[in-house]
């Protein structure tokens, strides 16, 4: 009489196959969830650093064209002056208005398709009219 | 007799297997574990230090600090001084806060910002050739890798300026 064996990976012998089968689901799914965890772990744990300064640098530029007087009476072409000036020149920044009745679109560079674009919302009053904008920065 | 044996032997092949594979992904996620514990232990320390280098430079140039005439009572009671700010309204420094602050003795400002285990480095430099007629700087500026340094744009004087803040733990 043969031995009855459980060993069997080939199959070749169909008694016992549940268990090894059973065995290599029990590992795809643990490898697969040690793997997915492993990428979300990686993904969460960027530096939110540019993020940051992105948010910051879009925010204060904002601020001084307003502080400067730049929104009183909207001029894009001075507006886009001052950016050309004053923002460092590795970051690119496009300004629309948002809301209000204040037409304003001024961008520094083109819009880049695979770089992080970090953006934000400002509200400022021109000409006595209370307006928005949207602003979205890039590192260039 | 030697049937009955084998199939025992084969059983037993089969449970060290299991041993050996159960063991190698012990192991594996110990690993993982210890790796990536460290990994958010360091990322967490990193990102409270830029968070709080933050909210520092966002009290430093955006609010006149608590209260608000603080720079006239420093030199009475250090006590009062709630929080330190330097603006004369939202980043537009005010020159006698920022006077004051400069001349503030460099652990009590560590003290009244709430940054007594760390070291930082302050200064204010014009936009365009970045230099004042005075130097506006205060703080140790200790040059190292893991060091946040932060960046705001403000207005000193009339004119767009830079104030720098680091913060080092």
């Amino acid at each position: 009489m043969a031995p009855k064996q459980s060993w069997n990976f080939g199959f070749k012998d169909k008694k016992g196959f549940v268990f090894t089968l059973d065995v290599l689901i029990a590992l795809v799914l643990v490898v697969g969830i040690l793997f997915t965890s492993s990428y979300f772990i990686n993904k969460k744990i960027q530096d939110p650093y540019i993020s940051l300064q992105l948010m910051h640098i879009g925010s204060d530029f904002i601020n001084l064209l307003d502080n400067q007087g730049y929104f009183n009476d909207i001029n894009h072409d001075k507006i886009k002056s001052y950016l050309d000036t004053n923002l460092p020149s590795q970051y690119g920044m496009h300004i629309q208005n948002s809301g209000g009745s204040c037409v304003l679109d001024v961008q520094t560079d083109t819009l880049p398709s695979n770089k992080k674009i970090v953006s934000g919302k400002e509200f400022f009053i021109s000409n006595g009219n209370f307006c928005s904008l949207k602003y979205e920065v890039w590192l260039k | 007799m030697l049937a009955h044996l084998k199939k025992g032997q084969i059983v037993e092949l089969d449970f060290f297997m299991a041993i050996i594979i159960f063991g190698f992904i012990l192991v594996i996620i110990f690993l993982a574990w210890n790796t990536y514990s460290e990994k958010i232990n360091t990322e967490l320390d990193h990102n409270t230090d830029l968070i709080k280098a933050y909210h520092l430079s966002d009290l430093l140039s955006k609010y006149p600090g608590r209260p608000s005439s603080w720079e006239q009572n420093i030199a009475l009671v250090t006590s009062n001084v709630n929080a330190i700010g330097l603006a004369y309204s939202d980043r537009i420094i005010d020159d006698n806060k920022l006077s004051t602050f400069l001349t503030l003795d460099y652990d009590l400002s560590k003290d009244i910002m709430n940054i007594n285990s760390y070291e930082y480095y302050f200064k204010i430099s014009k936009m365009k050739d970045g230099t004042f007629d005075s130097s506006l700087e205060k703080g140790i500026k200790i040059d190292e890798e893991n060091i946040i340094a932060i960046r705001r744009y403000v207005i000193y004087n009339g004119t767009e300026a830079i104030m720098e803040f680091w913060l080092q733990r």
